[in-house]
């Protein structure tokens, strides 16, 4: 027991009370009392699988026998995963694609809850804070041209080449979709395409490009999780008729464009892009895994940074927000413009 | 020199962190812990200014609003150009020779970093009140950020192809930084945390977000990377150091617990400067390159600017993340093995 090298699941809550610990695993709660609830909830979250159990107990000065009863119990219960007798440290793909499908709703529901999205959807969140969104998702879309296309460069088995390829030439000129709803609420094609994007936005784009560099398979994952945020179409159309009816009543064919991509992208089978290569995966390296589901979560605190950033950028009716972006966007085609002459350009006056 | 001057085509703009305060004996421009103070004629002239320092009026203009000369007007926005309150952001284009375009674009630098570190972060620093998890969280962060110049520097040389010299420079630059990573991982282990868990900590995505920018920008712009140096750089008084000095003396009395580490953020800026690197690789780059064409200052311009609003984001992410009662120190890693 004492080569123990305890890891705690991921998907375990540690719950410190009075005078107990509570590890939550969905309806599943189990109670460890007895000793300092401080100590063995600190017990628990060193289970990090980089330190043995002898570490743990000099850590938290917890009994080491004590300490082998309670690692033994959760062992016993998949509470805990010992890292010192994984010897082959590979990962089914299957597996890894089932890790993924647990972990994608879940990132996925702490997107959403950001206030942008319920803004959006409930019309609390000002018109300016629409067009930002709608200025920043052309972007992030037109911006498949800096990210697939370095993934499909650096992938380097030829059977996910093809499906990467393949997703690419399908997706290359999608930033119309938002170019031509901006053209409907008023918003000048060659102005927004001339605005640069917010940091967050460009925050997205790079750390695609960098997954996609370092490795396929992280970029396979941040994909992967990108286009579950569209999966369900229902919700997505549900979204977008909701923005319609707040933001644009008297103009139904603002949000058309968007709809019609949504619509695309589920013909294309693009949410299903994931599953088919991991299908093509051979068994994963553990560290690599790790790696690619850690890129997958760092997209998805990206895209919340990228919410925040769009609604406190834009929400004081003007890209000239002082305490944020002080010159944004001061200049348009390097000519500097007054903040009259841009709102104007850009249809934020209502 | 830090500043360029202003003369009659300067557009002057002031920092909107200067907040400017009216009352019967004159007005008064407060910028972070300093006052600026204007009576009797420069009060009025002031009065008749100040709402057009956003940087489309010359001082040559302004001169006409108020009826006074241009040497007037420049003369009363000085001191806040001094101190980097103010300045004027046409002067990089406008500037002829090769250290003049130097000093203009590093005031610009100046003038930007405010934006940087009039963060609400540094205003809970100062305070003295701000946890355990925020100092440390913040120090953690900015091991990742160090750790980086692993990514970003060698990859700024390799692809300098079109230049030896310059590729030298920048491959001479990495050598003496590629370890300094070290530096801070003992001092973090020293306030107590385990070298292991902090090395395999991801950092936050606001971190990751500003070394993705920075490699980005060394992958593809050279001078573009080089000069965006300059958001770093020291001031070069003494009495600047005097102020830096006083400020880590601050952290260390109010923040004990991260004493290790702060020490060790002040002797990487002391080796920093013995080592020259205050003497910018992009100020030699000026020098070898002589003038810049118009589109050339607009790309070091945005890649600049770009960079500041990356740190930004960045202590808003510490702000958020180490500033929650929830928050991990460091941040857990992702093990796919406690997740099947």
């Amino acid at each position: 027991m004492v080569d123990v090298i305890p890891l705690l699941r991921g998907d375990i809550a540690v719950q410190p009370r009075q005078g107990s610990v509570m590890l939550v695993r969905g309806d599943l709660r189990y109670e460890f009392s007895g000793i300092s609830s401080a100590r063995l909830a600190q017990a628990f979250l060193s289970m990090d699988g980089l330190r043995g159990i002898v570490a743990v107990a000099d850590m938290t000065g917890i009994d080491l026998d004590l300490l082998e009863q309670i690692v033994s119990f959760a062992l016993e219960r998949n509470l805990v995963v010992d890292l010192a007798s994984d010897s082959t440290a590979l990962v089914k793909p299957s597996e890894f694609l089932g890790v993924c499908r647990r972990l994608f709703p879940v990132w996925k529901r702490s997107l959403f809850e950001e206030d942008l999205w319920v803004g959006l959807a409930s019309g609390s969140a000002p018109r300016q804070v629409f067009i930002g969104w709608l200025i920043e998702s052309y972007h992030f879309i037109q911006g498949a041209n800096d990210r697939l296309g370095l993934a499909v460069t650096h992938c380097p088995d030829p059977r996910i080449r093809e499906v990467l390829a393949k997703h690419y030439v399908e997706e290359y000129d999608h930033g119309r979709f938002f170019l031509d709803s901006l053209a409907v609420v008023g918003a000048e094609r060659q102005v927004v395409m001339q605005c640069r994007p917010l940091p967050a936005t460009l925050a997205v784009l790079n750390h695609m490009r960098s997954a996609g560099r370092r490795d396929t398979l992280e970029y396979v994952v941040c994909s992967g999780f990108l286009e579950s945020t569209g999966q369900d179409q229902k919700i997505a159309l549900e979204f977008l008729d909701q923005v319609a009816k707040r933001y644009t009543p008297d103009q139904p064919e603002a949000i058309e464009p968007l709809i019609e991509h949504v619509k695309l992208d589920e013909e294309y089978g693009h949410p299903d892009n994931f599953e088919t290569i991991c299908s093509l995966l051979d068994p994963i390296p553990a560290r690599r895994a790790s790696a690619a589901l850690t890129a997958g979560l760092l997209l998805a605190e990206t895209l919340r940074l990228w919410s925040r950033d769009v609604q406190r950028s834009y929400e004081g009716g003007s890209g000239f927000r002082l305490d944020l972006h002080s010159y944004r966007p001061s200049s348009i085609a390097g000519r500097p413009v007054s903040r009259d002459e841009f709102t104007e350009k850009v249809g934020w006056s209502d | 020199m830090l500043r360029a001057a202003l003369d009659e085509q300067a557009r002057p703009l002031l920092s909107p962190h200067a907040v400017t305060l009216a009352d019967e004996d004159g007005i008064m421009v407060v910028a972070d812990d300093t006052a600026y103070s204007f009576r009797s004629t420069n009060a009025e002239l002031m009065r008749t200014v100040l709402p057009h320092l956003d940087g489309s009026l010359t001082v040559g203009d302004l001169a006409g609003l108020a009826g006074v000369s241009w040497e007037e007007i420049s003369a009363s926005l000085t001191p806040l150009a001094m101190d980097n309150w103010l300045v004027d952001e046409t002067a990089v284009h406008r500037a002829r020779q090769t250290q003049e375009f130097f000093d203009a674009y590093r005031a610009l630098c100046e003038f930007w970093k405010k934006d940087i570190f009039t963060h609400a972060f540094w205003q809970i620093l100062a305070s003295g009140k701000a946890s355990r998890e925020l100092v440390l969280g913040w120090l953690v962060e900015f091991y990742h950020y160090v750790d980086a110049a692993n990514e970003h520097m060698p990859v700024s040389a390799a692809n300098c192809r079109d230049d030896d010299t310059i590729q030298l420079w920048l491959a001479q630059h990495y050598t003496e930084e590629y370890d300094h990573n070290q530096i801070f991982l003992d001092g973090l282990v020293k306030t107590g945390l385990e070298e292991n868990q902090v090395r395999s900590s991801p950092p936050l995505a606001s971190t990751r977000a500003v070394i993705n920018y920075i490699t980005e920008v060394a992958s593809s712009d050279t001078i573009g990377y080089a000069a965006m140096h300059g958001i770093f750089q020291t001031p070069g008084s003494s009495e600047s150091w005097a102020k830096i000095e006083r400020f880590y003396e601050f952290l260390l009395t109010n923040y004990e617990f991260g004493a290790p580490v702060l020490k060790a953020f002040r002797d990487h800026a002391a080796l920093d400067a013995e080592l020259g690197h205050d003497d910018l690789v992009f100020s030699r780059i000026c020098a070898r390159v002589g003038r810049f064409s118009e589109e050339r200052v607009d790309r070091i311009l945005r890649c600049t600017r770009g960079l500041v609003e990356q740190f930004i984001l960045y202590f808003d992410g510490i702000l958020d993340y180490y500033g929650s009662p929830d928050a991990s120190l460091p941040r857990p890693r992702l093990d796919v093995r406690g997740l099947l």
